[in-house]
């Protein structure tokens, strides 16, 4: 489909958009760079849109060093999982496409997005809880969604049989959710944790 | 470069563009009423670094100056590294004056937030332990989000060693009855009426925020004033709480307080506008 992003494609045909994008080679610092960078601008802008209801320098560079470490992580734990196994594109071009596999979640942050960028500074800051909760459940078909793309990926692209491609998505989800949420919520979540066990 | 993605750069550098032309620090007029000086404080915002927020310690330094806030507290949980950055940010590059604070969790899970301290409150400890150890380090102890759940954690002694408590939070926007609770608890304790937004990042810093009467903007005058109880606080309503004896001068700062029904001007919109929608173009073009 002409014209149509690579991320477009993959969210419907995740598995013949990446058979078609693995056997162009291409590798390279931008490849390396790119996408993981249009998840940090996603990052930057709804951190800057949420917090000021627009746009602006100071917040999207705030927010882009803020969650620098999402990237990063995703990142190290495909470098992880890439190492185990049979690889048949280089790593560059590897991370390129499987940060496809985070457009579920970019969708996920735009409408979130979206609902702010029409909401007073009250609306956005006194949350009802049915709105929290609508922001968590929609955590579950986001994380399937993404994870069926990211299935589609370790067999296609790298290619893992289906069996190992299951365990490698599994290992690379284990790895970089435990690195976010331990960098940007274990902290509290271990307080709330020690008090819980009592030590 | 496909043309439709160059469409969808170009809109969001119009988005950024005009939302940084609107992203300006609003003219504060320095405010004196009873021979007080008058400053507006947010006792209550957590940083990205490992304490939940979304903006550094110095983009929360950036932000409090931008929403017109003279003081914060940073308040990590049970920590104070971010606090203790976005307080040498601000000396050393200027902004609003920053107090070094923690949110402390209790042993029986109530919360309390230390401003004005050196080092990390003791926690999972009785409230009272807390308290101690907030005031042997200088700091102010102000219980945050008293809700009728938490309130089963804070004995007597806790109430006795109380400076402030929340009056004004962005939850009894959202919780039926939220304001009449916190109302219920300050009722228990003499206590400086504090407004605060424990800022995470989803919402406005300050939107909630305490009108405190100091006798100058450093670090020791706001302690000071709040272990005095000089505060003033919009709430629910723009119902005003405080000092009665400072309770006359409310209506001298309503015009103070954020715009929190405006959706902006022109500048905002285009901004969010082209914002979404560039957003919406890098995904699917």
């Amino acid at each position: 489909m002409p014209g149509v992003s690579l991320e477009a494609r993959a969210l419907t045909g995740p598995a013949t958009t990446f058979r078609a994008a693995a056997d162009e080679r291409s590798a390279g610092a931008w490849r390396l760079l790119r996408r993981p960078l249009l998840l940090a601008l996603f990052l930057g802008c709804a951190v800057s849109i949420q917090a000021s209801g627009r746009l602006s320098v100071r917040l999207i560079v705030d927010g882009i060093v803020s969650f620098a470490f999402v990237p990063v992580f995703e990142v190290l734990s495909l470098a992880v999982v890439y190492k185990r196994g049979p690889r048949r594109v280089p790593f560059a071009q590897a991370v390129d496409l499987f940060c496809v596999g985070t457009t579920p979640w970019l969708l996920w942050m735009l409408a979130f997005v979206a609902v702010r960028s029409l909401q007073t500074p009250l609306q956005a800051t006194a949350m009802p809880d049915w709105w929290a909760l609508t922001m968590l459940l929609s955590v579950i078909p986001t994380a399937s969604w993404a994870a069926y793309i990211d299935l589609q990926f370790f067999r296609t692209v790298l290619p893992r049989e289906d069996g190992r491609a299951a365990r490698d998505l599994i290992l690379q989800r284990v790895i970089s959710w435990t690195c976010i949420l331990g960098w940007y919520v274990g902290h509290e979540l271990w307080e709330y944790i020690a008090l819980w066990i009592g030590v | 470069m496909k043309s439709p993605r160059v469409i969808a750069i170009a809109l969001l550098i119009v988005a950024v563009v005009a939302g940084t032309a609107a992203d300006r620090s609003p003219d504060r007029r320095p405010l004196t009423l009873g021979g007080y000086q008058v400053l507006a404080a947010d006792f209550h915002t957590h940083s990205s670094i490992w304490s939940d927020g979304t903006l550094t310690p110095w983009g929360l330094v950036l932000e409090a100056d931008h929403q017109g806030l003279d003081a914060i507290a940073i308040t990590g949980h049970d920590q104070t590294i971010g606090a203790h950055i976005g307080h040498w940010y601000s000396r050393t590059f200027g902004g609003p004056t920053i107090l070094v604070g923690d949110e402390v969790l209790g042993d029986n899970g109530f919360h309390i937030t230390a401003a004005g301290i050196t080092d990390t409150v003791r926690y999972r400890r009785s409230g009272g332990t807390a308290i101690d150890d907030i005031h042997r380090q200088g700091g102010v102890a102000i219980v945050v989000h008293p809700f009728s759940d938490f309130w089963p954690g804070y004995d007597p002694r806790v109430l006795r060693g109380l400076d402030g408590a929340e009056i004004c939070h962005p939850a009894i926007y959202a919780i039926e009855n939220g304001q009449r609770e916190l109302e219920q608890f300050a009722a228990r304790a003499p206590v400086a009426a504090i407004g605060s937004s424990d800022f995470h990042g989803l919402g406005v810093m300050g939107l909630c925020r305490t009108y405190v009467f100091a006798a100058e903007n450093s670090e020791q005058a706001i302690l000071e004033a709040v272990r005095a109880h000089r505060t003033v606080v919009f709430g629910a309503g723009g119902r005003a709480y405080g000092d009665p004896a400072l309770l006359p001068f409310a209506d001298r700062l309503r015009d103070r307080a954020p715009a929190s029904n405006s959706r902006g001007g022109a500048l905002d919109w285009i901004s969010r506008l082209a914002g979404v929608a560039a957003l919406v173009g890098l995904l699917a073009l």
